[in-house]
């Protein structure tokens, strides 16, 4: 036993107990000092500091024949110090909105970061999963190097799960697993998940039976079918849905043919020799039971909607524009037009609305877009990007919140000027309609131009007391476009 | 040389930081100069005048007309960061303004007449006895404190140690307050140690019994301490509590040297702060360490950035191996020149770790400047310097800090400065070529 090991277990127990043994395989002083004529706890703390001190000089390094695996060599350039100085400011001051533009930024021009915020920034991406992907990419091989050697940092870059995913996977794995199968293989999807889905909770049944939106097709609706008789009443819901708007589907030409029943095209006659089409709604004709357990409503909450009408619209909402119209005689287009012109427009709008977005109709999108009453940022969303930014404008003095969540988004597309401008005007009236990190999440979207403008704002309101906040602000949002504009990688 | 974090390390609390960091834009400033010797600017406030910010780039140190109590105040830092990131939005003067010209002249003379005053100092006839009669007095009652300690420890080894981690503070903290009444400060400081042990992990036995041995050895050092040599005495009584006064330090002749700034630590404990500021000579080849102590408001008289030099007159204070050092005659702060050799042997580090226990086994810290090593971990995630002969110390730094310095080698060797402790390094910076990183 080593002499320091016999002073230790001696300390434990107490001097009374034990007194250190073995001294004299030490060195001989040792013995000396247990030999002293003194009392025994002088000649054990006396053994023990000799002893700690000569182990201690006597330390000769411990033989440690191993090495951690090569860091690869970087492949891509590192950012410089004046963009490095930036990203440390934004991780010391928790700065996400701006951390997350520099990391956008890196990956656009393909940079990693200095090797001095690789830890740093493998532990932001544990905190915020979502966005570990781009984190990690910024590390480069650094932090990849990191990650294989770190069990903390293991899970931000799974290896490939072994053996069969869709049964032994994660979660996230799983999804990810059905979602690219589902695109490569609709059927193939289909079946997996037939053939196993009872084995699942209900939260996840629903989470799956949603996924099949994607690449939604005719031979899906045998499944679906069957899932109508889920215990699970999320589930019924979820495939009721998709039964609905599946074109050709036993329950969507049930609707198809009420609408037809309920919709007639008629022609007539317009200052002699022009024809006019008009549409007529028969309203004695009541869905039948099926079209009701379907999740028809009966009566309206509204005061003073026809209930034919209102089954009508319910029924639109479901029905494929193009078949209706194909069906009917006419146009797409003219359909609309014949619809919002109809006295009962007000009434079926919200299910038009609806139809254009379950169908994605871009046509009636835009047309229902132009049309007053409608206010609805998910048609928009239907249109090409090109075509979007007019639209927007009428949304921003009502719904800033909502587009703000779509116009800020993370590929950080720069707003059209037209727009940006429309925005800070209506700020400048509703200073309070952005929080202080929407603002700053703002500025990494608007163009570089506007510096000139925000410049003059905050000159020409520097002293009225009343423009404090808006000023503050537009501080902010000159400051962060001055740090956009400097930005040299 | 100077970066961000460095500067940053400047300030005297986070909000400092913070809003120092956000006035490092040129927006903020009203007007920005630069001279080889100063930064000055005005940066407007809340307030209709301007605030003035002067920064004295020889000893970073730091003036400004605002009323924060605060040093270096936000203003001082802001103008310090933006000057580092981005020194062309500054107007190069050629010459310096009068009033800060005067700043630094007065600042300058004001530590040559300290020098003087530290160094030509000496008692009077008068006051000389009755400073002897003070210190028979203390040496009275440190000598009875002792006698305490020592049966307190006798007790506790009689006893044994196993049931001291149910109650680790109470252990001590009578004891320890006794020998600060006793005046004997450095022994009290010596048992405060024990509440830092970490007694949830396995090893906390080895460490306490060491530790009480080796105070028990100091006081048996100091019983004895006619028969030690001169410089040990010295040492033990410092350890003791005995101070010396600066006058008597500065009234030695120091060495001349470019000072290597390698590492600068601050500790806040009960509003007193701690400075410890590592330096290695570039020609003497030796480790300096300025402890500092600020209590209160007190404000450093100059800051010393990790990774820059200093050009200065250092006197250390008498010890078996002197470590801690007085500025007698500092220079202006310059860019570093690192050194790229060091030991490179586990084993000569440890032989040096012999020598400086067999001079002193009292030292409690020995510094290293270490070249070739690299870290490695072993099969517990245990972390270690190795050299390339694969022999290894344990790492005390924290296991986020071998973390960071694994991304900053890549897992490659490197160049650094630590400190033995406690048969374990610890790693203060590191640097490969003129890169270098501290505050790990």
């Amino acid at each position: 036993m080593k002499l320091t090991e016999e002073i230790i277990k001696s300390a434990m127990l107490g001097t009374d107990k034990y007194f250190p043994q073995y001294l004299s395989e030490s060195h001989d002083f040792f013995a000396k000092i247990a030999a002293e004529e003194t009392e025994k706890e002088v000649r054990f703390l006396r053994l023990a500091a000799a002893a700690f001190i000569y182990e201690e000089a006597g330390e000769a390094g411990l033989h440690l024949p191993v090495a951690l695996p090569p860091c690869p060599e970087e492949k891509r350039p590192v950012i410089d110090t004046a963009t490095t100085s930036h990203f440390e400011a934004a991780l010391q001051e928790k700065d996400n909105v701006l951390l997350f533009y520099l990391i956008h930024r890196c990956h656009i021009r393909q940079r990693v970061v200095s090797s001095g915020l690789v830890t740093r920034m493998l532990d932001k991406a544990l905190e915020h999963k979502k966005k570990a992907e781009a984190l990690i990419q910024v590390c480069g091989e650094t932090g990849a190097w990191l990650c294989r050697i770190n069990p903390r940092w293991q899970e931000l870059t799974p290896v490939p799960e072994e053996g069969n995913i869709w049964e032994t996977g994660s979660p996230e794995a799983r999804k990810t697993f059905f979602k690219e199968l589902r695109k490569a293989n609709p059927a193939e999807a289909t079946a997996l998940l037939s053939a196993t889905l009872q084995e699942e909770s209900a939260a996840v049944r629903a989470e799956f039976i949603a996924m099949l939106e994607a690449g939604l097709s005719a031979a899906d609706e045998a499944f679906l079918t069957q899932c109508l008789s889920d215990k699970s009443v999320k589930v019924k819901q979820i495939a009721l849905f998709l039964l609905k708007k599946l074109p050709g589907s036993a329950l969507n030409r049930l609707y198809l043919d009420y609408a037809l029943r309920v919709i007639t095209l008629a022609e007539e006659k317009q200052f002699l020799i022009s024809r006019k089409k008009t549409l007529k709604f028969h309203k004695n004709l009541p869905p039948g039971e099926e079209l009701f357990t379907s999740g028809i409503e009966k009566v309206s909450n509204q005061k003073g909607v026809q209930d034919a009408v209102f089954w009508l619209g319910q029924t639109l909402a479901f029905v494929q524009p193009s078949e209706l119209a194909g069906k009917l005689g006419c146009t797409e287009k003219e359909l609309l037009d014949l619809l919002l012109s109809h006295k009962e427009h007000a009434v079926l709008l919200p299910y038009l609305i609806e139809a254009s977005l379950h169908f994605r109709h871009q046509g009636w999108a835009s047309q229902l877009l132009e049309h007053k009453e409608v206010q609805d940022l998910r048609l928009v969303q239907l249109l090409p990007e090109s075509e979007r930014a007019p639209y927007y404008e009428h949304f921003v003095s009502t719904h800033l919140d909502a587009l703000f969540a779509i116009l800020c988004d993370d590929s950080y597309t720069p707003i059209a000027p037209r727009l940006a401008k429309q925005i800070l005007k209506h700020l400048q009236k509703q200073p309070y309609a952005l929080t202080h990190q929407q603002y700053r999440s703002l500025t990494l979207h608007l163009p570089l131009d506007l510096l000139p403008a925000l410049n003059d704002y905050v000159r020409e309101h520097q002293e009225e007391p009343n423009y404090r906040y808006s000023r503050s602000q537009y501080l902010e949002l000159i400051r962060i476009l001055e740090f956009r504009k400097n930005l040299t990688n | 040389m100077m970066d961000r974090s460095h500067i940053l390390a400047l300030a005297p609390d986070d909000a400092s930081a913070k809003a120092g960091a956000e006035l490092a834009q040129a927006r903020r400033w009203v007007s920005r100069h630069s001279h080889p010797k100063a930064l000055w600017g005005e940066c407007q406030g809340s307030g209709k005048t301007p605030y003035l910010t002067y920064v004295d780039l020889g000893n970073t140190a730091f003036k400004c007309s605002c009323p924060s109590r605060k040093f270096p105040c936000k203003h001082g830092l802001g103008l310090l960061l933006l000057f580092a990131e981005k020194k062309n939005e500054f107007v190069e003067k050629s010459s310096l303004p009068p009033e800060i010209e005067a700043w630094i002249e007065k600042r300058a003379a004001t530590t040559e007449k300290k020098e003087q005053k530290e160094t030509k100092a000496a008692p009077k006839a008068g006051d000389e006895a009755a400073r002897l009669k003070r210190i028979e007095a203390r040496e009275k009652k440190i000598r009875a404190g002792i006698e305490e300690l020592r049966s307190w420890i006798q007790d506790v080894a009689r006893t044994g140690i196993m049931n001291v981690p149910q109650n680790p503070y109470h252990f001590s903290s009578h004891i320890a307050a006794r020998m600060v009444d006793a005046q004997a400060a450095g022994l009290s400081y010596q048992l405060r140690k024990i509440e830092t042990i970490p007694f949830y992990q396995e090893g906390w036995q080895k460490s306490l019994i060491r530790l009480l041995s080796k105070i028990y050895l100091m006081t048996e050092a100091y019983t004895y301490k006619n028969t030690l040599g001169d410089l040990l005495r010295e040492e033990l009584d410092t350890l003791i509590g005995w101070t010396k006064s600066k006058e008597d330090i500065l009234a030695q002749e120091g060495i001349a040297d470019q000072w290597q700034i390698l590492s600068r630590q601050v500790e806040n404990e009960d509003n007193l702060i701690t400075e410890r500021v590592w330096l290695y000579g570039s020609a003497s080849e030796k480790h300096a360490l300025l402890l500092n102590f600020y209590a209160g408001n007190q404000v450093p008289e100059a800051f010393f950035l990790p990774g820059r030099s200093v050009y200065a007159e250092l006197v250390f204070y008498p010890a078996a191996i002197p470590q801690r050092a007085l500025v007698k005659k500092q220079g202006v702060s310059q860019p570093p020149d690192l050194p790229q050799q060091g030991i490179s042997r586990t084993g000569e580090l440890l032989n040096q770790v012999a020598d400086v226990l067999a001079a002193s086994p009292f030292c409690e810290k020995i510094p290293f400047v270490l070249s070739g090593f690299r870290i490695v971990m072993d099969g517990t995630r245990a972390f270690f310097l190795c050299d390339e002969e694969a022999i290894a110390l344990p790492l005390a730094n924290t296991e986020e800090s071998c973390w960071q310095m694994l991304a900053l080698s890549k897992g490659l060797t490197f160049n650094c400065f630590a400190t033995y402790e406690n048969q374990q390094l610890r790693i203060h910076s590191l640097w490969k070529e003129q890169h270098f990183f501290a505050g790990l």
